[in-house]
């Protein structure tokens, strides 16, 4: 018994910081995803900004993501946010499942804006997310709701909707 | 080979080289790109990927350890309700366990991977054969379903599984445990859990690869065993074959029986499994053909031990032929189609009297023994089953299930000494019963909770209808999620239960279950479940040779209640633990005499025989550097109690059996030789603990598990 208690210990108090690899492909995903969508030209240049709530690595995957690229001449800036109004100026909201309750807050807070609203919630497209991230079989796959991109004004490539798992 | 072995084997090869001929069309297809390969890869280039290609890259790199609590929390499985959902609110009590796990725990078998699970205990039975028992009920006979792959392992003539070296758990890409009823769906053997096997598919080989196990104990060797595995997706098309082979010794130890009978466990107790798994799919077609040729030897027929000295071990056999054809495919978006035809072939228990030295099966002979030939058993049985259900899913929020089985089975005796029972009394050498079920189910997201609610129907040519309906409530919030579930489950009869008694009843479960989990950090999962457990009639073996010999009878009662915890944590570039505790106690529902546990003389109202109250388990991780990890694993029993001899009369003498703590530790190296190699070493059961296997009712004493055991694994992938 103590065995298993120091073992526990030793787990807990070598935690780190670093990124799941599902983590990672979320991030690359994401990133690939604003290649096959149209948002709206910024007349004046402004930066491309994603909005992460809650605690999730893949806010951390997005931002190195973001330190070496740019999204049709855009600065990428990736940030954390808590609320609706802390995102008036991004384009991408993801919401991580640790704040899956928070999904029909900002689905309905940004209906009819040109803004993404990404999820990794089992429920998410039903909550408002316009794609939800699932594992099928192990393996990363996402879910489309086109009516939800259709109400956001946002224009998508044919072969994102291919690729989808509920295409 | 006899016609009823070929059939699912002829029907796999007519799909087979059909298959081959289309898949030259859609070879272009695949990406020729390893996991090697991409791991050269730089985030540049990965990020340059057009999201396709990338699509197939995350495929091809899988999960990692570190992905272990994102893939519980996210994935989707229908093992509990058909319907996908995630194990959060899935209407089940689930345990989910990845390849990756298994891998890093060097499992050896199976017994060592549902050690892990909080609920299970083993036991054993007669022939030295393991056991599983659920939450404090042996569940060997008929009460817990094992699916590989969609394939029912339980044999037909008494719905056991036998565990001991017997299934390739290297092939195993995930194991998704229903730790509760699952008759709703899965029918009449699974009233108290499921266990349902994933092992790698096509996809997932995308190539050769290979496992040898090499466990070295004290005496002998505990296991050689040899894992193949190839496979090929090419498009729409994929091929795949799983063989399995290998050589074991359930131990090295002396064991005596309650009479002072001994023998040497090593060489006598042989397990060696041998075992071919082919699948092929096109677009909804699939088809698969499983070959299990499971061989053991022992030489305690019926718990008296025969003497070595005259009796070689008699070799038992538990030969399968699985093979099955499915249609499942989308009719439109919101319907969805399966459709399927199953073949079952058993000759399970077998002995073959010519395998048994025949002077030794002469009354005059000196040696002669009664176990001896009642050991002989040559009963094939075959079953046939037609399969249909059909998923709508009217809105988003809405989805019924609906679904139909039907099967005919046939016992068949191939020796006179073996052989089934009229309804007369009088021996015959062929049996047959047919069996029809209605299933439905409804799932509806309601806002505050997904509701749940299902109900089989099921008629038995002999022993008539079970009904067993099933309701669940799930709700999932941020950090915590609730389930609260109340399930029906029976029992049907085997064909050697209604053999002994044509006038046996289904048994028949109600289960109240309730979960609570809660996301502590994004690296912590805990939860918590309670259970009550009420089995009426349960079906149960009895064996009194001074008035009607053996036979099975429906007792008034038996069951459980308890609590069941499991905490996960994981952390990238670290590792991960998962911890496991369960607890159970009979509350007095017990009412199966043989169960029955006594300290002294006094009957215990809260525990059975074998089952110990309290289980602790554990299994993780630690990553020393990119190439090593530390692998612990280990679990600890609170005192079981059981038979510890036979006074004068040949009365049990009842006693208790130490607590024990078994410890296991493996290193692993990966990514050796350019990522094709892995290497794995350690120790099971490191400080000796003595654990063994005790009967759950009375007949012979516990039977020593290996021991410590050195183990050695090689992994590589083309």
């Amino acid at each position: 018994m103590k065995k298993t208690g120091l073992l526990l210990l030793i787990s807990i108090s070598f935690l780190c910081c670093a990124h799941a690899q599902t983590e990672k492909f979320k991030a690359l995903y994401i990133y690939n995803f604003t290649k096959l969508i149209k948002f709206p030209e910024s007349p004046d240049n402004s930066d491309f900004v994603i909005g992460v709530l809650g605690e999730t690595p893949v806010n951390g995957e997005l931002a190195s993501i973001a330190a070496t690229r740019k999204i049709e001449n855009r600065n990428l800036v990736v940030r954390k946010i808590t609320k609706p109004e802390d995102c008036n100026d991004c384009q991408i909201v993801f919401i991580s499942d640790f704040k899956s309750s928070s999904i029909k807050a900002f689905s309905d807070y940004f209906e009819g804006k040109p803004v993404l609203l990404i999820s990794e919630s089992s429920q998410g497209l039903e909550k408002g997310a316009a794609i939800n991230f699932l594992l099928v079989d192990q393996k990363l796959k996402f879910e489309i709701n086109r009516a939800r991109f259709d109400m956001n004004k946002l224009k998508v490539s044919s072969q994102l909707y291919e690729l989808a798992e509920n295409k | 080979m006899r016609i009823k072995y070929l059939l699912p084997l002829i029907l796999f090869l007519l799909i087979a080289p059909s298959s081959f001929l289309l898949a030259q069309e859609s070879q272009r297809d695949s990406i020729p790109m390893t996991k090697e390969q991409i791991q050269k890869l730089t985030y540049d280039q990965l990020l340059e990927l057009p999201l396709d290609e990338l699509m197939k890259v995350a495929d091809i790199m899988g999960m990692s350890t570190d992905d272990l609590l994102q893939m519980f929390l996210n994935m989707k499985t229908g093992v509990a309700s058909v319907k996908e959902l995630s194990p959060r609110e899935s209407p089940g009590i689930l345990s989910i366990i990845t390849d990756q796990e298994i891998r890093a725990m060097g499992a050896r078998d199976l017994i060592d991977v549902l050690q892990q699970v909080p609920g299970f205990s083993f036991g054993v039975d007669v022939e030295s054969v393991v056991g599983i028992g659920m939450r404090g009920v042996w569940g060997h006979e008929g009460k817990i379903l094992l699916l590989l792959d969609g394939q029912e392992c339980n044999e037909l003539s008494y719905s056991t599984l036998q565990l001991g070296n017997h299934y390739p758990v290297d092939q195993i890409k995930r194991i998704e445990i229903i730790r509760g009823p699952g008759s709703v769906v899965y029918g009449g053997n699974a009233e108290l859990a499921v266990i349902n096997i994933v092992t790698f598919g096509a996809a997932d080989n995308n190539g050769i690869r290979a496992t040898a196990t090499y466990g070295q104990l004290t005496h002998t060797y505990a296991r050689r065993n040899l894992e193949i595995s190839a496979g090929k997706a090419l498009g729409a098309l994929s091929l795949n074959a799983n063989l399995f082979a290998g050589q074991g010794n359930r131990s090295d130890k002396v064991i005596t029986d309650f009479y002072g009978q001994s023998y040497d466990m090593k060489g006598n107790s042989n397990v060696d499994p041998m075992m071919v798994n082919l699948s092929a799919s096109y677009k909804g077609f699939s088809a698969r053909f499983i070959a299990d040729l499971y061989k053991t030897t022992q030489l305690d027929v019926n718990g008296a031990f025969l003497d070595p000295t005259y009796f070689k071990a008699i070799p038992t056999n538990f030969t399968s032929y699985l093979g099955e054809l499915k249609y499942e495919n989308d009719l439109s978006k919101k319907i969805r189609l399966g459709a399927a035809i199953n073949y079952r072939y058993y000759n399970s228990w077998n002995v073959n009297e010519s395998s048994l030295d025949q002077s030794l099966l002469d009354s005059t002979n000196a040696h002669y023994n009664q176990d001896y030939i009642t050991a002989i058993q040559e009963k094939p049985t075959f079953r046939i089953t037609g399969k249909i259900n059909l998923s709508y899913t009217p809105t988003s929020k809405l989805n019924f299930l609906f679904g139909t089985e039907a099967y005919s089975e046939t016992g068949l005796s191939n020796n006179p000494r073996s052989t089934y029972y009229d309804v007369n009394g009088h021996e015959i050498d062929r049996i047959n019963y047919n069996d029809m079920a209605l299933y439905g189910q409804g799932i509806f997201s309601l806002g505050i909770a997904n509701l749940i609610a299902g109900v089989r129907m099921e008629h038995h040519s002999l022993v008539g209808n079970s009904v067993v309906p099933r309701i669940g409530l799930t709700r999932v919030f941020d950090r915590l999620h609730l389930k609260l579930l109340y399930s029906s489950a029976f029992r049907s009869p085997s064909i050697e239960v209604i053999n002994l008694n044509r006038s046996i009843k289904p048994e028949l479960t109600q289960v109240i279950e309730l979960e609570a989990g809660y996301r502590i950090t994004p690296s912590m999962l805990v939860t918590v479940n309670v259970f009550d457990n009420t089995i009426n009639h349960p079906i149960i073996y009895m064996t009194d040779t001074t008035i009607i010999g053996e036979t099975y009878y429906n007792a008034p009662s038996t069951g459980s209640r308890g609590i069941e915890v499991e905490y996960r944590l994981a952390k990238s570039g670290v590792g991960n633990l998962t911890v496991g505790y369960s607890f159970y106690s009979t509350a007095g529902k017990n009412k199966v005499e043989d169960y029955m546990a006594y300290s002294g003389n006094n009957l215990l109202n809260n525990v059975v025989l074998a089952f110990p109250q309290h289980k602790l388990a554990f299994h993780g991780s630690l990553k020393l550097s990119p190439h090593f990890s530390l692998n612990p694993s280990g679990f600890f029993l609170s005192e079981r109690y059981g038979c510890i001899a036979l006074d004068a009369s040949e009365n049990p003498i009842y006693g208790s059996y130490e607590p024990v703590f078994v410890l296991n530790l493996i290193i692993w190296a990966d990514d050796l030789l350019k990522s094709h190699l892995s290497l794995g070493a350690g120790v099971y059961d490191l400080t000796q603990s003595g654990y063994a296997y005790v009967q759950p009712y009375v007949g012979r004493p516990p039977m020593p598990s290996p021991g410590r055991e050195f183990v050695f694994k090689a992994a590589v992938k083309f």
